[in-house]
């Protein structure tokens, strides 16, 4: 079965068995990254919205996620610019 | 657009479109170009199946030549992109294609170095928005699948940038 097709139930008892780890040390872990994960995005995002500094989300998330922000935000705005405009 | 309405895929754009059952848009271009190299990523490696683009006139196979391709990469110092990334980039300078569909940070740069204009599959939904092919609120509807949906790593700020750009 592709991964993306998995439910977050078979997702947990594959993660069992291939790491040999215990469920509750996987949940914990999940837990951790996307506790982490949501924390990147809301300051990315209030960087991209302006209500952040690039020095203060640089401080809160590091350079490479601000630098992959401003990137993907040059690319979406050129590409919508000529979407919309050509 | 007309006769230069011609475009390159990447396998990025041909994924995520196709995840979020959106392959017919690329009939927006006259001709799309597909290198063996991204079939192999795609339908090959059964991502795709084949008739979703084989059913579609579209779509068009294109070999590249093994030697030619190296001495391309070598020129232009694209050892550190992707087979399928090198490949659309050689057919794009090879046959004069204005447009290179790709999701690509590296590929985008890689692109506009030889004077190719990137599109990504965010783009292209904007740009079907642009030619009637649905409404405003499906294409807000499209685009935050591209995010929830398929596999493309976009942030939803990112997605959000562009929704606010069409409102």
């Amino acid at each position: 079965m592709h991964l993306d097709m998995m439910s977050v139930a078979n997702y947990l008892s594959s993660l069992v068995q291939m790491t040999d780890q215990k469920e509750e040390y996987i949940l914990a872990q999940a837990l951790e990254i996307g506790l982490r994960q949501l924390w990147r995005e809301e300051v990315l995002a209030r960087y991209l919205r302006g209500e952040l500094s690039r020095e203060e989300a640089i401080e809160q998330v590091g350079i490479t996620w601000v630098a992959l922000a401003d990137e993907q935000a040059e690319a979406v705005l050129e590409d919508i610019h000529w979407a919309l405009t050509t | 657009m007309g006769a230069n309405n011609v475009a390159v895929a990447d396998a990025g754009p041909i994924l995520h479109l196709y995840e979020i059952d959106l392959i017919e848009l690329f009939d927006i271009w006259n001709q799309v170009l597909i290198p063996q190299a991204v079939w192999d990523e795609t339908v090959a490696m059964q991502r795709v199946p084949a008739s979703r683009l084989t059913e579609m006139s579209v779509f068009s196979l294109r070999y590249v030549p093994t030697d030619a391709l190296r001495q391309f990469v070598r020129e232009f110092q694209f050892e550190k992109l992707h087979a399928g990334e090198q490949e659309c980039l050689f057919v794009c300078r090879e046959e004069g294609v204005p447009f290179l569909l790709t999701d690509d940070l590296a590929v985008r740069r890689a692109a506009k170095r030889l004077g190719v204009r990137p599109v990504g599959s965010l783009g292209v939904i904007v740009r079907g928005y642009r030619l009637g092919r649905f409404s405003l609120r499906e294409a807000k509807m499209h685009l935050r699948a591209l995010q929830n949906v398929s596999s493309l790593f976009v942030t939803p700020e990112i997605v959000e940038l562009a929704i606010r750009q069409l409102e």
